[in-house]
């Protein structure tokens, strides 16, 4: 038994006290790399991770390289147009087959000895060949896909374990989120072109608390909220009352809520005049014919931040962002995020989204760079770990009502995290 | 101003001295402009440097993915207009951007400084850039080269009409993010 595994049955990592509402989760699940070594293990090779948008590879041919949880995976649709995913390392001798970071091609050829393969990843020749005498017909020699990849809704995940439970059923309560924003466009969803990809000093988890926390706005986004207030929005025109935070299963969880923001998705401010206010009604009108006002008033007012359990944030606000994240070291993350938006917005639209989202949104963004110093600072407060053990996630206990600005959202994720954790597998 | 004589000097003829209109010259008044602006940005004078912009005014940086994005289609890192570089500045001031609040050391170089007048009044510049930025215990380092549109005019030669800097980072890691200015 590890050092750690031993400390754990002594000190365990969440202690759900409900007798005292009081929820505590130890800090040294965000220092300790030996816990990290177990979430690899417990989590990130047993749970559904998200790897791409099927925009990013819209056509036969087209791939992209995307490290994914600390493994390199080639994400590839082939010329038949099926869609895959490969470890990115040649059958051979191990070099990274694809070294680019996306194009299109009809082959991968090792830089190494020059095996080349197929889009479906089959060898199709080698230097050589005659000097093999063991055949490829158990495929030995072709490019290993992953054990699962599936999509919902053109979202791809992956899942590296060959006895995982099918996507719909892992993502249970979130599917819905996720078709709220999907059913923005009636022709689809797309990657806007440009990623934002960053890493700080945090640990992965302090992101995961930080992407569904309504507690934490007004005092750590005064810029941002000076900003509305400049721009002569106002804090209290939220156009939704609706102020719950949701338990979706699985450890996936939503906060949905109105904003004195605009959305390009059919909520005008000012700033857009009388033709923002004329596009948006058009968009709402139509939503409304597809979905009748009720839904169509949810998918154009309502602002939502979702977690799909473990590591996939989507928030449907301003813009919407995919936004993803994965330990570097317990100390360490690495972000990626993008833009997603309808095929069919018009440009002008597509402007004001893309105004929007860097008006909060991103590492040059009104708001991100100040949770990214909040999070720095959580981590580098848990060098006090061993005089000051316990953070503390009990907002709201005891309360019959939650409401977004509690802290129901994280307590859903940290059981998860938990139980997958005690899990003997 | 005899236009005919000397294609390269449409600069109006009060908003820089006659002898600026030689290339060399033109990219020394440039350069003097650049470094005045690194020593506003270096010395936090974000006030002074808002100043130095035209009225209409765009500063971009790009994702470092996509280094020739473009705002109107694609994601960036940053896309500036007046109004928003204004809450920027102003975000500085008031210390309510917390990455910058206590304020980092930075320190940037500005080298190979290019210049050609566009049109009148209107200068094209490039120049490389790097910034130390440093705070607590971490130095981080922002490799690139800054494109500029300039208008002649004003107390110091110029006006930035845009900024576009672009970064040689594959990833904007350890960096995390760009609270201050490039
Ligand atoms: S390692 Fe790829 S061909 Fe040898
Ligand atoms: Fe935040």
């Amino acid at each position: 038994m590890s050092k750690i595994e031993s400390k754990q049955v002594n000190q365990p990592y969440v202690i759900e006290n409900k007798g005292k509402s009081l929820f505590q989760v130890n800090r040294r699940v965000f220092v300790d790399d030996q816990i990290l070594e177990r979430e690899t293990r417990k989590i990130f090779d047993t749970c559904w991770i998200y790897l791409g948008h099927e925009s990013e590879i819209p056509n036969p041919g087209d791939f992209l390289t995307r490290q994914v949880a600390g493994k390199e995976l080639i994400f590839v649709r082939s010329r038949e147009g099926d869609v895959h995913a490969f470890f990115n390392t040649c059958p051979h001798r191990g070099a990274m087959v694809c070294r680019e970071k996306q194009g299109n091609d009809k082959l991968f050829v090792c830089m190494y000895h020059a095996w080349s393969f197929d889009l479906a990843g089959k060898l199709v020749n080698r230097p050589e060949a005659k000097r093999y005498h063991a055949d490829n017909s158990d495929g030995v020699h072709n490019l290993v896909p992953v054990a699962n990849l599936d999509n919902y809704r053109g979202l791809y995940f992956v899942n590296y374990d060959v006895n995982a439970i099918d996507l719909p059923t892992y993502l249970g309560g979130a599917r819905e989120y996720i078709d709220l924003t999907i059913d923005q466009s009636e022709v689809g969803m797309e990657i806007v072109g440009g990623t934002q990809e960053y890493g700080f000093d945090a640990n992965w988890k302090l992101l995961v608390e930080n992407s569904i926390d309504g507690y934490h706005g007004m005092p750590t986004h005064t810029t941002y909220f000076d900003y509305i207030l400049a721009a002569g929005g106002q804090l209290g025109d939220t156009g939704t009352k609706i102020n719950k935070p949701r338990d979706l299963g699985n450890g996936h969880a939503a906060i949905e809520y109105g904003s004195p923001w605009g959305r390009p998705i059919a909520k005008p401010v000012a700033a857009w005049g009388e033709q923002g206010e004329k596009d948006c009604a058009e968009i709402r009108a139509k939503l409304t014919e597809r979905f009748g006002k009720e839904r169509a008033d949810r998918i154009a007012y309502n602002n939502f931040n979702l977690l799909i359990f473990p590591n996939l944030v989507i928030n449907n606000v301003m813009a919407i962002t995919i936004r993803t994240f994965y330990p570097q070291a317990a100390n360490k993350q690495h972000v990626k995020a993008w833009a997603l938006a309808p095929m069919d917005e018009s440009k002008v639209m597509r402007e004001r989204r893309l105004y929007n989202y860097l008006e909060f949104l991103g590492p040059g963004g009104f708001a991100t760079p100040d949770d990214c110093e909040a999070l720095k600072m959580c981590q580098q407060g848990y060098m006090n770990l061993k005089n000051v053990e316990w953070n503390d996630i009990s907002k709201g206990m005891g309360e019959n009502k939650q409401g977004n600005t509690d802290e129901k959202q994280m307590r859903v994720f940290w059981r998860e995290w938990d139980r997958r954790m005690q899990s003997a597998k | 101003m005899n236009k005919a004589s000397n294609s390269k000097r449409p600069l109006a003829d009060n908003a820089l001295p006659q002898s600026l209109g030689s290339d060399i010259n033109l990219r020394l008044a440039v350069e003097n402009f650049l470094y005045h602006e690194a020593e506003l940005l270096d010395t936090w004078c974000v006030e002074e440097w808002l100043a130095l912009w035209t009225e209409e005014l765009s500063y971009l940086v790009p994702s470092t993915d996509k280094p020739d994005g473009d705002p109107r289609k694609d994601l960036l890192m940053i896309q500036d207009d007046r109004f928003l570089l204004h809450q920027r500045v102003r975000s500085i001031v008031n210390g309510t951007n917390w990455a910058e609040n206590p304020r980092s050391t930075i320190r940037r170089s500005i080298t190979n400084v290019q210049a050609k007048v566009v049109k009148e009044n209107a200068v094209e510049a490039k120049a490389n850039f790097v910034v130390y930025r440093s705070q607590a215990a971490s130095l981080n380092i922002f490799p690139g080269h800054a494109e500029y549109l300039l208008e002649t005019g004003g107390p110091e030669g110029f006006y930035i009409r845009m900024k576009r800097a672009v970064l040689d980072l594959e990833e904007l890691r350890p960096h995390g993010r760009v609270a201050f200015i490039l």
